[in-house]
C-alpha cells in the first residue's frame, strides 16, 4: 500500500472504509480469487455480463431493432435460420434475434425486481420473527406458513389476474409467493446467532432493540438468505416465464420470452419451425443456468462448512 | 445436522465383502420378475372380437347431456345419440327430413303438420311416435333453459295419429328450419328414467335431468353412449344395432371423442395414429399436413366469424368517425393470409359467407391508412394521441394477433392500442359493466344456435341485448324494428325477410357499433384411410360417426 | 425437534405435546388458506355464471345461474354457506364440470400422485449416486461435470424441456407417445373397470398388463421432465451434504484406521447426507401436487395441476377453493410428517452416539 495518498481523495475515503471493514473485506477478496478458479462459476459469469450488457443495451446490438420492438414485416414470415437472421423469423417476420435481445431487458427487470421486492420483507419479517419470538414472532411464522401452504399457480394467477397481467404483475405475484422463504431462511439464523455468548452479552448490557438488531443479528443471520436470493434470481425468470407462457405476463407483441414461447408454440410445430422453440427456450435456460451457477458457487465458498473440507 | 463424535479409539472390523451374494439375490429377482411378467402377458385373455373404433379429438370440454337444456360444446355428443325431426341441409340451405318424413304448413305460417317416420325405436326399446315428440318438446319448452327460446312461437302441440303431429303458433315461424337446430330440438324417449318419480312435472324434469348428467341417454341415434365411461373430456360411443337407417360395411362398432384443448398436440396425436379426425391444427403446419400423403386436410365453409365491438357510449369511440377510421386501418387481407392462414374471408356484413342471409352486394370497409387519417381530421383529431383498450379473450390466438397487427397500423396513425388477452368470463364481466367502465374495443366470435340471420342481429345488436351480447351498446329503434319484422317474415316471405336483414346490415355499416373481421372456415385434419366425413355447418365441428368408414 | 432434544424418559409425552400443537396450528393454517383464497379470488371482477349456463345462453339462463350459485349473496355469507358445507363434507358443485368438487378432485388427484411419485423415485434413483460421486470428488472434473447437470435440471424450464424431449423421442425417435394418459384404442381393446382414479392401481388389481404397460409408457417423458427440478436438488443436496460430513473428524479416523473409502462413504457419511435430501423431497412433493401442472398440460396427463389451472381461468370458485384445500392439507401434513421424521432420526442418532 502506497504511502501517495490524496487528502480527502476518493482513494484516502476508500482506503479508510476498507481498513474499517478489513475482516469482510478480505474475504470478498479470497471469494473473487476461489470463484475466479472454478469452470462453472466462470461460465456462469460471462454469460450473466452478456445477459445484462444486452438486456441494457438491446437497441445497440440488435440487428433489426424495430422488428425486436415489435413491427411485423409479413413478407418474411417464418424463415429459417440464415445470415441475414442468425435465428430465423417468427410468424409475423421479426427477426428472433433482435426479438431475445429486447426481451432480455423485461427477463431482468422480472429477475431482479422480484428479488428486490421479496428480499426486504422476507428478511425483515424474518428478523422480526426470530427476535421477538413470542407473540409477533409466532404469528408471522404462522402467516408465513399460510403463504407456503397456498397453490403457488393459484396464487400467481390470482394476483397477476388482480394486477391485471403484465410484467409488473407477475413480478409482484412471484414476491408474494417468494417472500416465505427467506423469512424461513432468515428466521432460523436468527434463532442461531441470537444464542452466541456475544449477542447475549449485547441484550444483558441493555443495548436498544434496534441496535443489537442491527449490528449483531442481522450481518450475521442474512448470509444464507442473500445467497438464496442470488439463485433466486434465475429462478424468478425462470417461474416469470412459465407465467408469460400460460398467459399472465405482458401483452403481446412484448418480446418476453415465455409470450414469445408461448405464441410458436401455439401457431405451429415446432418440430418443421425448430427454430422457434430452440431459440427461445435456450436463452431461458442459459440465463437461469448461469445466475444458479453462480450463486451456486458463491455458497460453495461462503458457507462454512464446505470451505473446511476445501482447506484440507 | 450431523456433528457426530468419534466412534472411540477401537474401530469396528470391516465387514466381509460378500459382493457374490448380492449377485445372485439380483439374479434371482429378475428371473422371477421376467417369468410373472411372462405369464401374464402370455396368458393374458386375449378380446373375442376386436372392436373398430374411431376417435375424434376436439377442442372444448363436454359438459352437460341433457337433450332439453344443452347449449354449449356438448353438441358434439348430442347429433350421434339423438335425433330431431329434421336434419339442416347446408348445400341446398333447407331442412332434410328425418324422424319426420314429410310437413306441410298452413299459407300464414302458424300451424305445422309433420309426419313421422315409422319403424323407429329408442335404445331402450320404446317405438317412436308422435307420442314421444309431444313429450320431448314440451319437457323442453317447460324447462325454459338452454336453447328452449327457438320454440317461442309454439303455443301447444296436437297428437294427430301415431305418426301425425302438429304445431300450434302463435305467430309464424319456420317450424321445419327449428326443428334442425343442434340445441333444444333433439328428440328422447317417453320412458327415460326420472320421469316416472311422482310428484309433478318439474320434480320429474329435473330427476330426468340427473339422470342425463350422470352419462345417460335416450335416444333414437346411430350410436348410445357409454354412461361407465362418461367423463367431460372422453365420451365413448356404441353402435346402437337396430338403428332404422341400418348398418353397412365397414362402419364403426365404437367411437371416442377426446378433449384436448391444445392444437399442436392434437395435430401430434392424430400424426402419431392415437387420433381419427381432428379440428383447428395450427394453420402454420397446413402446407407441410397438405404435403403429408398419411393425412388429409379439409377446410370447409362454417357460420362461425369473429367479431370487434366499438364502445358506442364513451370517447373516443362515441363519434361514428373515429369508428369508421378505425375500421379503415385494420390490415383485412393480412389478417386473412398472416393470422387465419388464408382459411376465411373478409367479413361482408354481419352474416358469414355461405349462410342464408348473407348478401354479396353489401359494402365492406377496406385498409386504408389515408382515409383513416381523414375522418380522424374530420373528427376533429388531426392528431390523435388518445389509447384504447382491446381485450380478447386469452389464447385465443386468431383475435390476439389480429390484435397485434391492427395495433401496429393504429400507431402509425399516432393512436396506441392495449391489447389485453382475459379469460372469457373476466372480459364478458367487464364489458357488461356498461360502456362507462367498460373496454374501447371487445373481441369475439359468434355462431347461430340455429341457422337464422335474427340469432346474429339479435344478439348482437338488438337493443333487447343491451350489455349482454349487445357490447357495442347499440340503441337503434329502427334497426330492432326491421329485424323483428324480418324474423316474422322468415316463414311466409322468405324473399322479403332476406331483403330486410340486408337493410338492417347496411344500418349497421354506416353506424358501425361493430363489424364482422373474418369469417372462418373450419379446419378438420382426418386420417387419409378414413371415409365418408362430411362436415355440416349447420352442427358446428359435430361429426357424424354414422358417415364415417374405413 | 426441541420436543426430541429435552425427551430423555418423558420422550412419548414430549412426542404427543408436540403432535397435538402440530396439528391444532396446522388447521389454522388450512384455514386461513381457504379465508385468502376465497377472498382474493372475489378481488377480480368475472362473473362464472356465464360458464354454468353456456356459451350463448340468454340472459334469463345467467340470471337463474347467477341465483343457483349464490353470486349474487355478499361475500361473507357465501363464504358462511361454503364452510358450513365443508363441515358436512360438500366441497360444492364446480361450475366448469357441473360435477361435486370432491368427485373431480378424486378423478384428477390420482394420475398427479402417480406423476409425482414416479419423479420423487426417478430423483432418488439419479440424484443420490449422482450427490455422493460428486461429493466424494469434490474439485475434480467429476463434480464439475456432476454440477453441471444437477444445477441444468434445476435450471431448465420445463416447457421447454418437454418440447425438446418429444422433438426427440416422439418425433425423431418414435418411441414413445406424444401425450396422453393411455392410449384410446389400447385402452377399448383391453377394456379397464375404473374403480379408482389411478389406471396404475386399477390395472395392477385387474391384472390387465396391457393398458399398464401402455400407462408406463406414457409415463416416461413426463415423469422425465417433471424430475428434472428434484434431480437436481437432491444432488446438489446430497453432494452438499457429503461434503460437510466428510469433513467431520470421526470420518477422517476411521479412514486412518485403514477403513476401505468406499465402506466408510456408504455406511457412515451417506445415511447423514441422504436425510435432509429427504426432507427436501418431501416438501417439494407438496408443491408438485400443482406445480406439475405445466408438464400436465404439455403432456395433457390429466392431474389435478390442470385441472388447477382451467378451473382458475374460468373463475370456477368452488373447485379452486377445493383445489387450495386440498393442496394446504397436504402441505401440511408432508410438514407434520417430515418434522416427525426429522425428530425420530435425530433421536437415534442421539442413541447411536451415546451407544458408542
Amino acid at each position: 500500500m502506497t504511502a501517495e495518498v490524496v487528502e480527502l481523495g476518493i482513494p484516502a475515503r476508500w482506503k479508510a472504509f476498507v481498513n474499517r471493514h478489513r475482516p469482510a473485506y478480505n474475504e470478498a477478496r479470497r471469494a473473487w480469487r476461489l470463484l475466479r478458479k472454478d469452470p462453472l462459476a466462470v461460465f456462469g459469469l460471462v454469460i450473466v455480463v452478456a445477459f445484462v450488457t444486452v438486456a441494457l443495451l438491446a437497441p445497440v446490438f440488435a440487428p433489426y431493432p424495430a422488428e425486436g420492438r415489435g413491427q411485423s414485416n409479413l413478407a418474411n414470415r417464418l424463415l429459417p435460420p440464415s445470415l441475414e437472421h442468425p435465428f430465423g423469423t417468427d410468424d409475423f417476420g421479426r427477426d428472433l434475434l433482435s426479438r431475445i435481445m429486447f426481451g432480455a431487458n423485461i427477463e431482468l427487470q422480472v429477475g431482479l425486481f422480484t428479488v428486490f421486492l421479496a428480499f426486504p420483507i422476507g428478511v425483515l419479517l424474518g428478523v422480526l420473527a426470530g427476535y421477538f419470538r413470542r407473540g409477533i414472532g409466532e404469528g408471522i411464522m404462522r402467516v408465513t406458513d399460510m403463504f407456503l401452504a397456498f397453490p403457488p399457480i393459484l396464487l400467481a394467477f390470482v394476483i397477476a389476474a388482480a394486477l391485471g397481467r403484465g410484467t409488473y404483475a407477475i413480478i409482484v405475484a412471484m414476491a408474494v409467493s417468494f417472500w416465505p422463504w427467506y423469512t424461513r431462511l432468515v428466521h432460523a439464523e436468527v434463532l442461531r446467532v441470537r444464542s452466541l455468548p456475544y449477542v447475549e452479552a449485547a441484550v444483558a448490557a441493555g443495548l436498544p432493540h434496534r441496535r443489537v438488531l442491527l449490528k449483531h443479528i442481522l450481518p450475521n443471520a442474512i448470509t444464507p438468505a442473500t445467497i438464496q436470493a442470488s439463485m433466486d434470481i434465475g429462478a424468478a425468470i425462470l417461474i416469470g416465464s412459465a407465467l408469460s407462457w400460460l398467459g399472465l405476463g405482458p401483452s403481446p407483441p412484448a418480446p418476453d420470452w415465455g409470450v414469445m414461447f408461448n405464441n410458436a408454440y401455439l401457431s405451429g410445430s415446432l418440430i418443421t419451425y425448430w427454430w422457434l422453440g430452440v431459440f427461445i427456450g435456450m436463452p431461458i435456460f442459459l440465463v437461469v443456468l448461469a445466475f444458479n451457477l453462480v450463486g451456486d458457487s458463491v455458497r460453495e465458498i461462503l458457507d462454512p462448512k464446505l470451505r473446511r473440507r476445501r482447506i484440507l | 445436522m450431523s456433528g457426530s463424535t468419534a466412534p472411540g479409539p477401537e474401530a469396528p472390523p470391516p465387514p466381509r465383502k460378500r459382493p457374490w451374494m448380492w449377485i445372485v439375490i439380483a439374479i434371482v429377482v429378475v428371473v422371477v420378475l421376467a417369468g410373472a411378467g411372462a405369464y401374464l402377458v402370455l396368458f393374458q385373455p386375449a378380446p373375442a372380437k376386436v372392436p373398430t373404433v374411431v376417435t375424434y379429438a376436439t377442442s372444448s370440454e363436454m359438459v352437460t347431456l341433457d337433450p332439453s337444456t344443452e347449449f354449449s360444446n356438448s353438441i358434439l355428443i348430442l347429433p350421434n345419440v339423438y335425433e330431431g325431426l329434421t336434419r339442416f341441409n347446408p348445400q341446398t340451405q333447407s331442412a332434410d327430413p328425418l324422424l319426420a318424413t314429410s310437413w306441410t304448413k298452413t299459407p300464414d305460417g302458424m300451424n305445422w303438420t309433420f309426419t313421422l317416420r315409422q319403424g323407429v325405436t329408442f335404445h331402450d326399446g320404446t317405438p317412436f311416435n308422435a307420442t314421444a315428440v309431444k313429450f320431448s318438446v314440451d319437457r323442453t319448452i317447460r324447462m325454459g333453459g338452454g336453447a328452449a327460446f327457438i320454440w317461442g312461437a309454439v303455443d301447444h302441440i296436437e297428437i294427430l295419429g301415431e305418426y301425425q303431429v302438429k304445431f300450434v303458433l302463435t305467430y309464424p315461424a319456420p317450424i321445419d328450419w327449428i326443428a334442425t337446430s343442434g340445441y333444444a330440438a333433439w328428440i328422447f324417449s317417453p320412458r327415460t328414467p326420472g320421469w316416472d318419480t311422482p310428484g309433478n312435472d318439474t320434480v320429474k324434469d329435473q330427476e330426468m335431468a340427473k339422470w342425463f348428467e350422470q352419462g345417460h341417454e335416450s335416444g333414437t341415434g346411430p350410436y348410445m353412449l357409454d354412461a361407465s365411461q362418461y367423463s367431460t373430456t372422453r365420451v365413448v360411443f356404441e353402435r346402437f344395432d337396430a338403428y332404422w337407417g341400418g348398418w353397412r360395411e365397414g362402419q364403426f362398432d365404437k367411437a371416442v371423442i377426446l378433449r384436448n384443448a391444445d392444437p399442436a398436440q392434437r395435430e401430434a396425436s392424430l400424426k402419431a395414429g392415437e387420433v381419427d379426425i381432428t379440428i383447428d391444427v395450427p394453420v402454420l403446419d397446413l402446407p407441410q399436413l397438405r404435403n403429408d400423403t398419411s393425412v388429409r386436410v379439409l377446410t370447409t365453409p362454417s357460420y362461425r366469424a369473429i367479431y370487434a365491438f366499438f364502445n358506442t357510449g364513451r370517447r373516443p369511440t362515441d363519434d361514428p368517425l373515429v369508428r369508421q377510421a378505425l375500421a379503415y386501418a385494420i390490415p383485412y387481407d393480412d389478417i386473412v393470409t398472416a393470422v387465419v392462414g388464408g382459411l376465411g374471408d373478409q367479413s361482408r356484413g354481419i352474416i358469414p359467407k355461405g349462410m342464408w342471409g348473407h348478401n354479396e352486394s353489401l359494402p365492406q370497409y377496406e385498409f386504408n391508412l389515408t382515409k383513416a387519417e381523414d375522418l380522424l381530421r374530420q373528427a376533429g383529431h388531426p392528431n390523435p394521441n388518445f389509447s384504447l383498450r382491446f381485450t380478447y379473450t386469452l389464447g385465443d390466438l386468431f383475435e390476439q394477433k389480429f390484435g397485434e397487427l391492427w395495433k401496429e397500423k393504429l400507431a402509425t396513425l399516432g393512436i396506441t392500442m392495449d391489447v389485453v388477452g382475459l379469460p372469457w368470463e373476466q372480459q364478458w364481466t367487464e364489458a357488461q359493466g356498461g360502456p362507462d367502465t367498460a373496454q374501447d374495443i371487445f373481441v369475439m366470435y359468434w355462431w347461430p344456435s340455429y341457422v337464422t340471420p335474427y340469432d346474429f342481429l339479435f344478439n348482437m345488436f338488438h337493443s333487447a341485448s343491451y350489455a349482454y351480447f349487445n357490447l357495442g351498446y347499440y340503441r337503434n329503434p329502427t334497426f330492432d324494428a326491421t329485424i323483428d319484422e324480418a324474423v316474422s317474415l322468415e316463414a311466409t316471405d322468405r324473399d322479403m325477410a332476406f331483403q330486410m336483414y340486408s337493410q338492417a346490415q347496411m344500418m349497421l355499416y354506416n353506424d358501425l357499433p361493430g363489424l364482422g373481421i373474418v369469417d372462418l372456415q373450419n379446419l378438420y385434419l382426418l386420417k387419409a384411410d378414413l371415409r365418408g366425413f362430411q362436415d355440416n355447418a349447420g352442427y358446428p365441428l359435430v361429426v357424424f360417426f354414422y358417415q364415417l368408414s374405413r | 425437534m426441541v420436543g426430541a432434544r429435552r425427551a430423555r424418559g418423558t420422550a412419548a409425552t414430549a412426542y404427543a405435546r408436540f403432535i397435538i400443537r402440530r396439528v391444532l396450528l396446522s388447521v389454522l393454517v388450512i384455514l386461513g388458506v381457504l379465508v385468502i383464497v376465497f377472498f382474493l379470488a372475489r378481488v377480480i371482477p368475472a362473473d362464472p355464471a356465464g360458464l354454468w349456463a353456456g356459451p350463448h345462453a340468454p340472459p334469463e339462463a345467467v340470471e337463474r345461474a347467477r341465483g343457483e350459485l349464490h353470486l349474487n349473496d355478499p361475500l361473507w355469507t357465501q363464504f358462511y354457506y361454503y364452510i358450513e358445507g365443508l363441515s358436512r363434507g360438500d366441497l360444492g358443485i364446480s361450475i366448469r364440470t357441473h360435477d361435486p368438487v370432491w368427485q373431480d378432485i378424486v378423478r384428477t388427484l390420482p394420475p398427479t400422485l402417480e406423476l409425482i411419485t414416479a419423479s420423487l423415485i426417478l430423483s432418488i434413483l439419479v440424484g443420490i449416486p449422482l450427490g455422493v460421486a460428486a461429493g466424494i470428488r469434490q474439485g475434480s472434473w467429476v463434480d464439475h461435470g456432476m454440477r453441471f447437470f444437477a444445477i441444468s435440471g434445476v435450471s431448465v424450464p420445463s416447457f421447454w424441456l418437454a418440447v425438446i424431449l418429444q422433438l426427440l423421442f416422439v418425433t425423431s425417435l418414435g418411441l414413445l407417445p406424444t401425450n396422453g394418459y393411455v392410449s384410446e384404442t389400447v385402452l377399448l381393446t383391453y377394456p379397464l373397470k375404473r374403480v379408482t382414479g389411478s389406471i396404475f392401481v386399477d390395472a395392477l388389481t385387474q391384472g390387465n398388463v396391457r393398458v399398464l404397460a401402455d400407462w408406463f409408457w406414457h409415463l416416461i417423458l413426463p415423469a422425465i421432465t417433471l424430475a428434472s427440478y428434484p434431480v437436481g436438488l437432491v444432488a446438489r443436496m446430497v453432494r452438499t451434504m457429503m461434503i460437510e460430513v466428510l469433513g467431520e473428524n470421526y470420518i477422517r479416523t476411521a479412514k486412518a484406521y485403514g477403513l476401505p473409502a468406499r465402506f466408510v462413504h456408504y455406511r457412515y457419511a451417506l445415511k447423514n447426507a441422504v436425510a435432509p435430501a429427504i426432507v427436501a423431497l418431501g416438501l417439494s412433493f407438496a408443491y408438485s401436487l400443482t406445480g406439475a401442472f405445466l408438464i400436465e398440460y404439455i403432456f395433457a396427463w390429466p392431474g389435478i395441476g390442470q385441472f388447477a389451472w382451467y378451473s382458475s381461468i374460468t373463475f370456477d370458485y368452488p373447485a379452486i377453493l377445493g383445489v387450495a384445500l386440498v393442496v394446504a392439507i397436504f402441505y401440511v401434513v408432508v410438514n407434520l410428517a417430515v418434522d416427525l421424521l426429522q425428530a425420530f432420526l435425530d433421536r437415534r442418532i442421539v442413541l447411536e452416539k451415546r451407544e458408542a
